[in-house]
């Protein structure tokens, strides 16, 4: 609830049909819908706000892992986690399924030739996946580090190529993306190819191996767990870089109407400076530095 | 475009809504974001309720605000506004900008609702707001997720009354009472704030609930409690705008039905059980563009019963 006005400009609410719906690894599943209106809009940190049925009072927000408007289609990562994932597990080919969308205000564009570090947790992959390859079609470098607790949701393979800061046994990369786009895994417990520790250390020690000249054009981007985000935004403190963070929070409206998916930002000079902004309106994409990571309870 | 069929159109306390349906304050924040939304119709809706609005800026609850539960939800926004000057000298004007480039927007009925902390601070953000645009004041004394204020106006007659009254003092466009659920007896408050000269009633706000996370022993909500919402109130609602009708049918006065409508046969019910208009809320979550249909629908059902006006439902409850 901002004076600030919408910034959404072409919400569509469209009947969503399933054209594929499979289980990745672990939980994780991925889900391709026709939806040729929200397809059309979708960049990279927008989210749907799926219906999941009958029975089901509110929608659930998935950010858009892929569109491809030619096509009309949607992809989606999601963790099966509660009821309303649970009943979307089932869905086969051909149901159909309500959604508002694009929603959300979406990751500033990286300008052509930008480097991109991206950080990200569990089926937070998704909205980062979506930039990845869009800015990389646009000349930009981009690198990847995904912690993941579970099996990662794409097939590996080793690599090669040497990336700074980084270990050579750390050499799991995922099938899904091409050589020149540097991916490396994380994960708390000991597993061959992946860093053990947090994703945040890993991105450290990459950022930390740069040369000053290699790092200042440095754009830092995140989305996970909010422990993780807050972590990356003090890789970019220190670092002094900019960045931006995709936020989740229990949606109910999708739209900016109910303000229930509120979340603290910094709103001037001063610790008592700050208010709640809605994550389906003004987000869920914010500045790092604009988030009152302090604030969360 | 003129809605094929019956008359959709309701007269509630001197405004003329084109349907009779209102969107509830609190879901579509102050009507714009929904005004992005392709394929949204303001010819479908009679009004919109704007988000309840304070003195000064609230922050509102801290997460988490929302929880889904059996059959509805639970909220606890905590009342989150930038201000009644804020929404009279930014929001407003914009609104009314961005109406006034939509087809149908100029007839969609805009409704204050004002929410304070005092008696004083009522009648204050009233006071502003009857120097605005909005058509009418609706009076929150009944949000259940606030500390001071709220509820507890709405929970004892004599207090509603003084809140009425004051608010009354200092407009002369039509004021609504939204009554809370969470009381001992609604016909006392419902006479009580008739008395002190409110011009309608909007029946009702949430029911007070709980959420409790097993796992951790820990309540689900920030602000522990919350307002329940959706289709599990309905019948509390159609009871509390029945008890009120009778209450307050021989004075006249309107009230809009609310409280887990999703279709046309639920707002039939609230007209049968003497609403003259009817909220959607938690619906709009679900489906914001709902409103057409449930117009068609309603259309259908008056058509097959034979009913030419909205209006010859209201309060048509046989009993016995």
């Amino acid at each position: 609830m901002s004076p600030a006005a919408p910034n959404t400009p072409s919400l569509q609410r469209e009947t969503a049909r399933v054209v594929e719906n499979r289980r990745l690894a672990g939980d994780q599943y991925l889900m391709r819908l026709q939806a040729p209106a929200t397809a059309a809009g979708a960049r990279p940190g927008h989210f749907v706000h799926l219906v999941c049925g009958e029975g089901f009072t509110l929608p659930r927000p998935f950010s858009i892992l892929d569109a491809d408007s030619p096509a009309g289609t949607l992809d989606l990562l999601y963790r099966v986690v509660g009821r309303g994932t649970s009943a979307m597990a089932a869905w086969t080919p051909g149901r159909e399924a309500p959604l508002l969308g694009p929603a959300g205000r979406p990751f500033t564009e990286p300008a052509a030739g930008a480097t991109l570090v991206l950080v990200a947790g569990g089926v937070g992959l998704a909205p980062l996946d979506f930039l990845a390859r869009r800015a990389q079609a646009r000349g930009c470098g981009v690198t990847l580090f995904l912690g993941t607790e579970s099996l990662p949701p794409f097939p590996t393979r080793t690599t090669q190529t040497p990336l700074a800061g980084v270990a050579a046994d750390v050499d799991l990369a995922l099938t899904r993306y091409p050589e020149d786009l540097a991916v490396r895994l994380a994960a708390l417990r000991p597993r061959p190819g992946f860093y053990q520790g947090y994703v945040t250390g890993l991105a450290r020690a990459h950022l930390a191996a740069l040369e000053d000249r290699q790092r200042a054009g440095i754009r830092l981007y995140s989305c996970g767990p909010l422990p993780m985000m807050a972590a990356v935004a003090r890789l970019g403190a220190e670092f002094g870089l900019w960045g931006e963070v995709s936020l989740e929070a229990h949606m109910a409206c999708g739209f900016g109407g109910c303000a229930g998916c509120a979340a603290p930002m910094i709103d001037g000079e001063g610790p008592d400076a700050w208010r709640y902004r809605r994550v389906c309106a003004e987000g869920p994409v914010f500045a790092m530095a604009e988030v009152a990571w302090h604030r969360f309870s | 475009m003129s809605l094929p069929g019956p008359e959709l159109q309701v007269r509630l306390a001197g405004l003329e809504l084109a349907t009779p349906l209102v969107l509830l304050s609190g879901c579509v924040g102050f009507g714009e974001e929904l005004l992005t939304l392709d394929g949204f119709d303001c010819a479908q809706i009679g009004a919109i309720c704007l988000k309840g609005t304070t003195l000064e800026p609230r922050r509102g609850n801290p997460p988490c605000r929302i929880v889904e539960t059996h059959g509805g939800m639970l909220n606890a926004i905590g009342l989150q506004n930038p201000g009644v000057r804020a929404v009279t000298g930014v929001i407003l004007p914009r609104l009314l900008e961005r109406l006034a480039q939509h087809p149908h927007g100029r007839q969609v009925r805009l409704l204050a609702n004002v929410a304070g902390a005092t008696v004083p601070e009522y009648a204050e953000v009233a006071r502003l707001f009857d120097d605005s645009p909005v058509d009418a004041i609706e009076i929150n004394i009944s949000c259940p997720n606030v500390k001071e204020g709220g509820v507890a106006f709405g929970s004892d007659p004599a207090m509603a009354a003084r809140v009425v009254a004051a608010v009354r003092a200092v407009t002369r466009k039509p004021v609504i009472t939204k009554l809370s659920p969470n009381v001992t007896s609604i016909r006392a408050v419902a006479r009580a704030v008739a008395e002190a000269g409110t011009d309608g009633f909007a029946v009702i706000n949430t029911l007070m609930g709980l959420a409790v996370d097993a796992a951790t022993r820990r309540p689900v909500l920030g602000n522990v409690t919350g307002g329940l919402s959706g289709p599990a109130i309905k019948p509390v609602a159609l009871l509390k705008v029945w008890e009120v009708f009778q209450e307050v049918r021989d004075q006249g006065l309107p009230i809009i039905g609310q409280g887990g409508i999703a279709t046309a046969t639920d707002a039939a019910e609230f007209l049968i059980a003497g609403a003259t208009a009817v909220g959607l809320g938690t619906v709009l979550f679900q489906d914001a563009l709902r409103p057409a249909r449930i117009n068609r629908d309603l259309a259908d059902f008056m058509a097959r019963h034979g009913i030419a006006r909205v209006a010859d439902l209201t309060g048509t409850l046989h009993i016995g």
